[in-house]
């Protein structure tokens, strides 16, 4: 099975977990996992319905330890392996061979269940919490522990929900709004939940408090007492989006009318190193045209920037993975002197000494195949000399044993810019290996140590 | 307490932290090696730490985690912590 974007945002109605990680496509792409990802609370409840499936009677949990190891994602064909040879049950949620949510559950015969308010106590903000990772330790706040009924038995069916009570449903999916709504809030990822029944006090509402947090790692833990279950939640605060900075920042480093010969097609520029790009091309006076896939409202913010100092640009959007979609006379008719190729997928995907065959397809497509075509558009039939740059990467000389598709990807991708070099002699592709620069595709939970953009300034003042 | 019994602790820690079910698969000594294990990603890095500094009521700055390669180099910091 796979989880869909309606999935998600059920899910979201039903827990009133709204964090743009799960809902929003072009906000997702930007955090630390670069897509949307399923809700682990959804995906643990999947799990365990898949189990129960097997089991007709209806059950209450004693205990439960979920370790949500690897983010899925919407596309993630998910097959779930349960093993309940003894009263320990185990439940693994599996994406081509890769566990990506590991279930301990143990469970008894339902007894009396407290019975949740039908309709919600709506959450007034619209965002989820922008707490201040310092500001944590020791929040606190009580929550009424409610949930739509009629969602639960449209989501997950009417056998289930009676099976494990609408009572104990209310309260685990109010774990994942703790997380993804309140704290850490909006910049949360859930890594471990784990629940026992061992509760004194009958009430309604769930009561949690952040217990501790560890600034080496940006773990926040949350201890929460609701009516059916204690339960501990351990999460990350998720590193904040890398903003790059405004020309006003940048301008220490840049010459204006440096670039004021260039016509320059920036593909994917709305963030990152393309926006990086756009940014210092612009300012020293070269005429752009940047494209963008999703990003509109980015490269909108990244044209006003520019449009301050040069009212020479022109905003095209176009996605390099729908070939056929893509309106290239416009970029033909641009004709650019300089080509700048940033259009990737999410880097940071791969699993330590694993080669995957559809992860390395995905960034083929990318660095291989997208920039052959964009190449080709450009340089067939035009004998104007022409500078492309492919961001090449160190990866190639360093191999990291968890990010071998990219690696090979990118190596691919080298080969293929000399052949066109070979096949178009009017062109000079520069392909430098870079370094891990300063963008969001490049944060990290540990502490990894990025390099300043402008590092890149010296190989485009080379391309003249 | 033996640098021993520290690798025991290590090794338990290690198979919760991965998920094993058969304790006698995975071989843990004083001389591994962190890269041998292809589950000791950055993610099972932290759980292992935050779980040893937990059992043993230590702490480990980020320059002597950024020395952990070797199981005995970790095994080294573990003794003279808890020896203070």
């Amino acid at each position: 099975m796979n989880f869909s974007i309606i999935d998600q945002l059920s899910f979201a109605k039903l827990s009133q977990d709204f964090n743009p990680m799960h809902c929003d496509v072009v906000l997702a792409r930007r955090y630390i996992f670069g897509e949307p990802v399923v809700h682990g609370i959804n995906a643990m409840i999947v799990a365990i319905k898949v189990w129960s499936k097997q089991h007709e009677l209806p059950f209450e949990i004693n205990r439960l330890r979920c370790k949500f190891n690897k983010p899925i994602y919407l596309q993630d064909e998910i097959s779930f392996e349960v093993n309940d040879k003894n009263e320990n049950i185990r439940i693994n949620a599996i994406q081509n061979g890769e566990i990506k949510i590991i279930i301990y559950l143990n469970v008894c015969e339902k007894k009396s269940q407290f019975n949740p308010k039908e309709k919600w106590d709506l959450f007034t903000a619209d965002r989820p919490n922008d707490i201040p990772f310092g500001d944590l330790d020791g929040y606190s706040k009580k929550l009424k522990c409610s949930i739509s009924a009629k969602l639960a038995v449209k989501m997950y069916g009417k056998e289930f929900v009676d099976k494990i009570g609408i009572g104990q449903l209310a309260e685990i999916v109010s774990f994942s709004r703790i997380v993804g709504m309140h704290a850490p809030g909006l910049n949360s990822i859930f890594s471990e939940l784990q629940i026992n029944s061992d509760v004194v006090e009958k009430k309604d509402n769930i009561f949690f408090k952040v217990q501790s947090i560890d600034e080496r790692f940006n773990i926040v833990n949350i201890e929460s007492n609701g009516p059916s279950f204690n339960a501990s939640l351990k999460t990350f605060y998720r590193p904040v989006l890398v903003k790059q900075k405004t020309i006003k920042q940048m301008k220490d480093n840049l010459n204006k009318e440096e670039f004021i010969d260039f016509r320059a097609l920036i593909i994917g520029g709305s963030r990152g190193l393309g926006e990086f790009t756009a940014k210092s091309l612009g300012y020293g006076g070269a005429k752009l045209m940047i494209t963008y896939a999703k990003g509109k409202n980015d490269v909108t913010n990244v044209s006003k920037d520019i449009k301050k100092y040069n009212k020479s640009v022109s905003l095209h959007c176009l996605d390099v993975m729908n070939f056929q979609d893509v309106d290239y006379e416009i970029l033909k008719k641009f004709d650019p002197t300089h080509v700048f190729y940033f259009a990737t997928p999410f880097i940071f995907i791969g699993v330590k000494n694993k080669f995957c065959r559809i992860k390395y397809d995905k960034f083929k497509r990318y660095y291989v195949d997208a920039f052959q075509v964009i190449v080709e558009i450009l340089s067939k039939n035009n004998t104007q000399k022409k500078h492309f740059f492919y961001p090449s990467s160190v990866a190639i000389d360093e191999q990291p044993n968890d990010m071998l598709e990219y690696t090979l990807a990118k190596k691919n991708g080298e080969l293929l810019c000399s052949e066109l070099e070979k096949k178009y002699p009017q062109i000079k592709i520069y392909k430098p290996r870079l370094p891990r620069l300063e963008t969001d595709q490049t944060v990290s939970l540990s502490s990894v140590k990025n390099e300043d953009p402008v590092a890149i300034l010296k190989i485009i003042r080379s391309m003249k | 307490m033996s640098n021993v019994e520290i690798v025991d602790t290590i090794r338990d820690i290690v198979i919760d932290i991965f998920d094993i079910d058969d304790p006698d698969s995975i071989e843990l000594t004083i001389d591994s090696k962190i890269e041998d294990y292809p589950q000791w990603d950055s993610l099972a890095h932290i759980n292992i730490i935050t779980q040893i500094e937990a059992i043993y009521s230590i702490r480990f700055s980020l320059e002597e985690i950024e020395e952990f390669e070797y199981i005995s180099v970790i095994v080294q910091f573990i003794a003279s912590k808890i020896q203070h």
